[in-house]
């Protein structure tokens, strides 16, 4: 079955590129869950997520023609954007 | 030999039109820095309480920083100030783009103009030398149309300006002041006050660069923020307005005047809709390699100049969410409109949205408004009242002064749908899926703000932001706790430790969206100036001019009763369909609150003791910070219902 996966937030590293929308295709019975665990999505990175525009868990059963949403944690206008700092003392 | 800050302060009176130029030694630029805190300085040095803020003896204060004009990336930023005719307290925006290091380059930290002009003046500093110049033939015409004049008289197409537009010059309260012609210094109104002076504008062209003491330190700066430029690579990418549907999701999109937090049309306006459809190029700000800038042009149903930029979050969310507007061509028509009048376009969309609730009240009829029907969700309602607002034509009028005044003319209970504190409006974050950032609206100096302010969805993983916060702030501390909702002792700290640095962004003319770490601050700090600051100084200056602030405020009768939130947001929301959203708890706002004062070391009321001033060094402004009964009295109608 097909899902789009839309993503809000830092997942490129996850997904490559700049694309913010994804065709997957998915077995039957797969989870939201079960998808973050394919792309390898670490929990730091993950906030929430939505089915056809409603907040749904990680553990909900995803159906064709779901749109799916991954969302990051955010800041809205004021982004903070300070990262690791491990990375600055390289 | 002064670096990074000339040493040197423009003066001029439009009154008798002298100009002159006042000089500062080292220890002053030390304790002051720029921008909020040299605002705050001058303000209450130089001006009386109860200081009319249009009248010719408030101050109108443009202060960049001591970083500004160092070409490093995020180094931007200048701040203007003055008494706020919105809030009658004190007022401080900041805006970005190249006016601000052009000023810099010419020789100047600042400029302090006093007075009234007899006429429409403008001011004009090329290479360094100043002059008035007469403005009658460009009074009247907008932002764009002003530029465009001035780049033609002078033959240059790079001198920077900063002006304002109708907005300013009619002395609407929710003007801004627009440089670079689509960057606004956005919020307090502070282009009426250019207006009441008859200050149509500063035009500036420099020659040379700013001197510094130690340039290879800060172009280290620079190479690292080009080599990292991943980490803003979303802001590049969508811009400010690429969480609108992020904060949607969350319940926490401001809709319908903060009825609601979920907006159904939040993928029309949102940053990725924008990027595919109307987006033409990506601008940036002087030596920023970020480029977060949007650019757009629509030519079918409206008319949008890419010379006026592209709307940001704030813009889209306050015209488009807050009003119902799901129309993106509407809402970039309307930000261009903003730009090119010189209005705060969170203002703008705040008061409007103020007329449409109590319109949906039954509150504003069509007797008040002329026979124009208010109703949500209506794009060309929209820009038809943006119009209005800028030229003070027919109901605009009443709006054109803010949601707190405009309820006061109205009267009927119109005043219990101003989400407000200080006079100033809400901006497009909701409280109630940030706690501590509403508590940061309840206490900024400026009135309800975001920027200085602390966004607590940033940590709601314990991802990268909550790392980083950690090694900046949480030396010794423990922060498992952090939550989006609630007000802790640990996340109050995280507030504390965060919003006072974003003071000291504001005062050494550093933008908030750049990665950089306490040291790296210190290390351009350092290289700029050849002092040896640490971080702990820099945090000191951000306290410094939020303490310094206060002050502004008390002395023109701002207390402890005016910091608080409205109603609405110690409840639910319409349709309970927030989906992570929860009332801030009113006695545990207020017990933040009063944290607050007392981390700040300020009384049980909001007021900064004189221990904390003589800590700070600046012992003076005990006297000069003291009230009168006329400014106490003048405050009593601006605690707002809610």
């Amino acid at each position: 079955m097909k899902i789009e996966l839309r993503l809000h937030g830092d997942f490129r590293k996850y997904v490559g590129g700049s694309h913010d929308t994804l065709n997957l295709e998915i077995p039957d019975g797969t989870t939201i869950n079960d998808v973050l665990e394919q792309l390898g999505v670490e929990d730091r990175d993950f906030w929430m997520s939505a089915v056809n525009r409603e907040i749904a868990k990680r553990e909900a059963v995803l159906h064709d023609g779901d749109m799916v949403e991954f969302f990051g944690p955010v800041a809205g206008g004021a982004a903070f954007q300070q990262q690791n700092l491990s990375r600055i003392r390289r | 030999m002064a670096k990074g800050y000339t040493g040197k302060i423009l003066r001029v009176d439009l009154s008798d039109g002298r100009i002159w130029t006042e000089e500062h030694d080292d220890a002053f630029y030390r304790r002051y820095f720029g921008g909020r805190a040299l605002v705050a300085y001058y303000l209450l040095r130089e001006t009386t309480p109860g200081t009319d803020p249009l009248g010719p003896d408030n101050l109108l204060i443009f202060a960049p920083g001591i970083v500004t004009g160092t070409s490093v990336s995020g180094n931007g930023r200048n701040g203007v100030g003055a008494l706020s005719p919105l809030t009658g307290g004190f007022g401080n925006a900041e805006a970005g783009g190249f006016w601000g290091a052009e000023l810099k380059r010419s020789g100047y930290d600042a400029i302090v103009v006093r007075g009234k002009a007899e006429k429409p003046t403008y001011l004009w500093i090329k290479e360094g030398e100043a002059e008035l110049r007469d403005a009658s033939h460009l009074w009247g015409k907008t932002t764009g149309e002003t530029e465009e004049i001035l780049f033609e008289e002078h033959n240059d197409r790079n001198l920077k300006t900063c002006l304002i537009g109708q907005g300013g010059e009619n002395l609407v309260r929710v003007a801004s002041v627009i440089n670079d012609r689509n960057r606004s210094a956005g919020r307090t109104g502070l282009g009426a006050v250019m207006g009441s002076k008859m200050l149509k504008g500063i035009a500036v062209k420099a020659r040379g660069q700013l001197p510094t003491a130690d340039p290879k330190s800060i172009l280290a700066i620079q190479k690292w923020m080009t080599k990292n430029l991943d980490l803003t690579a979303l802001l590049h990418d969508t811009g400010t307005a690429g969480h609108l549907r992020s904060l949607s999701a969350a319940g926490g999109l401001p809709t319908y005047n903060f009825q609601e937090g979920t907006f159904a049309g939040d993928d029309k306006i949102s940053g990725q809709t924008m990027r595919d459809t109307i987006l033409v190029k990506r601008e940036t700000c002087y030596a920023c390699a970020v480029r977060c800038k949007r650019v757009v042009e629509v030519k079918d149903d409206y008319q949008v100049d890419p010379a006026y930029g592209g709307p940001e979050y704030e813009s889209l969310s306050a015209m488009g969410n807050l009003n119902g507007v799901d129309d993106l061509h509407a809402l970039a028509k309307a930000n261009e409109m903003c730009a090119a009048y010189g209005m705060d376009t969170i203002g703008v969309g705040a008061v409007i949205a103020w007329a449409l609730e109590c319109a949906e009240k039954g509150l504003i009829t069509e007797e008040d408004t002329g026979g124009i029907k208010l109703e949500w969700g209506n794009a060309k309602l929209l820009l038809q009242l943006v119009d209005m607002i800028a030229h003070r034509e027919g109901f605009g009028d009443v709006l054109a002064d803010g949601a707190v005044r405009a309820s006061h003319r109205i009267g009927r209970g119109s005043e219990q749908y101003v989400l407000a504190v200080k006079g100033q409006e809400y901006p497009m974050h909701e409280p109630r899926i940030k706690h501590a950032l509403g508590v940061g609206y309840a206490v900024s100096p400026t009135g309800a703000d975001h920027m200085h302010n602390m966004h607590d969805t940033i940590m709601a993983t314990k991802g990268w932001a909550y790392d980083a916060m950690v090694e900046s702030y949480g030396e010794g501390r423990d922060w498992e706790t952090i939550e989006h909702h609630g007000l802790d002792t640990e996340k109050m700290e995280l507030w504390y430790a965060f919003t006072h640095w974003r003071h000291f962004l504001d005062s050494v003319g550093m933008c908030h969206f750049l990665p950089y770490s306490p040291s790296q601050l210190v290390q351009l700090v350092n290289g700029a100036t050849g002092w040896d600051t640490t971080e702990e100084e820099l945090l000191e200056v951000g306290e410094l001019s939020d303490t310094l602030a206060r002050a502004v405020n008390y002395r023109e009768g701002y207390t402890g009763d005016h910091d608080h939130l409205h109603k609405r947001i110690h409840g639910r929301f319409r349709n309970d369909a927030s989906s992570t959203g929860k009332p801030m708890d009113l006695e545990e706002t207020a017990g933040a609150i009063k944290w607050v004062y007392q981390r700040s070391g300020w009384d049980d009321n909001g007021v900064p003791t004189k221990d904390v001033l003589d800590r700070y060094g600046v012992g003076w402004v005990y006297e000069a910070m003291q009230p009168t009964e006329e400014t106490v009295e003048s405050k009593r109608e601006m605690v707002t219902a809610g």
